[in-house]
């Protein structure tokens, strides 16, 4: 018997499945929290970003983009590259979000890092079951987000010790995800051109040394896919 | 303070984001298997990275004491953790706690200073 309503066994399944990240969301969204808080808003927007943004990393480098009134066009291209790491996610899930297309904006959106390995890690045999349970650990993991997000926040609001040097999170969190690329490409280039673009962009002495940096790196690797076909033929 | 800057750039971070996720799905199967699409999805998020860390860290002065060894020791930390445990909230924490116990208590510009 198919059902109608959203409630089902892929709801208990997909609760279970989530319990990994419930953990680390809550302690990791409370990070954000405390570091957002060093922006002096009202915690209820640290919650709204992670209800509206729902990307970590995207809202950890955040901070640093409002702190400077980093205009829209700025933020959104640094968001872009940044989230780029996402771009060959949903090829594996594309014949899972089939059956209920109305579900299936929200379960892009939510397509977390997290969210992505949960979902490629069980499935569920009936096709309709299992896109609820797709929805749900989405659902969970963005619940999870938020709350971890607003506890941090309230409690940097309360707490006020010493944040001096919090802002390492984000140097430190991009050094994790370095490591994690470097172990699955495991070639030296793309660091090398990135440190190459990194010195270029720094001599222009702008203010945009992101923006011109990762600039140079996308156009060398088009151009050196290019030339791979080239030398092929 | 500004609120409704904030709540516009959540939307655009919303937007960025939602693009990147989306792109799999917008793509012709065909086009799928694309040598030059796979390529740059597997070699730009590692360069993109990097650039994050430099970008992160460029302001450090290198110049003057403590030279940029709280940097340094602190991303060395992370890396080391995360090499041996594999573990992103153990390496982040245990990489920025020390380097906030690092500029927090001057250690290593008292020890230059001796």
């Amino acid at each position: 018997m198919k059902h109608s309503s959203l409630i089902g066994p892929g709801i208990k399944r997909a609760f279970i499945a989530s319990i990994p990240i419930l953990i680390s969301y809550l302690m990791f969204g409370f990070a954000f929290g405390l570091f957002f808080n060093t922006l002096g808003y009202h915690w209820i927007y640290a919650a709204l970003s992670g209800i509206i943004v729902f990307a970590g990393a995207a809202q950890f480098f955040s901070v640093g983009l409002l702190s400077a009134h980093a205009g829209p066009a700025q933020i959104f291209f640094a968001i872009l590259s940044l989230n780029l790491r996402h771009m060959f996610y949903g090829f594996s899930l594309f014949h899972r979000f089939s059956e209920h297309p109305w579900l299936r904006p929200y379960l892009i959106f939510g397509l977390t890092d997290e969210t992505y390995s949960v979902l490629t890690s069980s499935k569920l045999h009936d096709k309709s079951e299992d896109e609820r349970f797709c929805f749900f650990v989405t659902l969970f993991n963005h619940l999870y987000w938020v709350c971890g997000c607003a506890l941090g926040a309230i409690a940097g609001q309360q707490l006020h010790f010493n944040m001096k040097g919090l802002e390492f999170v984000m140097p430190a969190l991009f050094t994790v995800l370095v490591i994690e690329q470097a172990l699955v490409v495991r070639e030296l280039f793309p660091f090398a051109i990135a440190c190459a673009a990194a010195v270029l962009a720094m001599m222009t002495r702008s203010s945009q040394m992101l923006m011109i940096s990762m600039s140079v790196v996308f156009f060398f690797l088009v151009a050196k896919s290019a030339s791979r076909d080239i030398k092929h033929e | 303070m500004n609120n409704l800057y904030v709540i516009k750039m959540f939307f655009v971070m919303a937007a960025a984001t939602y693009l990147t996720r989306l792109f799999p799905f917008l793509i012709p199967k065909k086009y799928r298997n694309n040598r030059h699409l796979q390529f740059i999805g597997t070699y730009f998020p590692p360069a993109v990275m990097l650039l994050l860390v430099i970008y992160c860290l460029k302001d450090t002065r290198v110049t003057a004491a403590p030279y940029g060894i709280p940097e340094l020791a602190s991303i060395g930390m992370v890396v080391l953790v995360h090499l041996r445990r594999r573990n992103a909230l153990l390496s982040i924490g245990l990489g920025t706690a020390c380097y906030m116990i690092l500029v927090q208590t001057q250690v290593v510009e008292r020890l230059l200073a001796r």
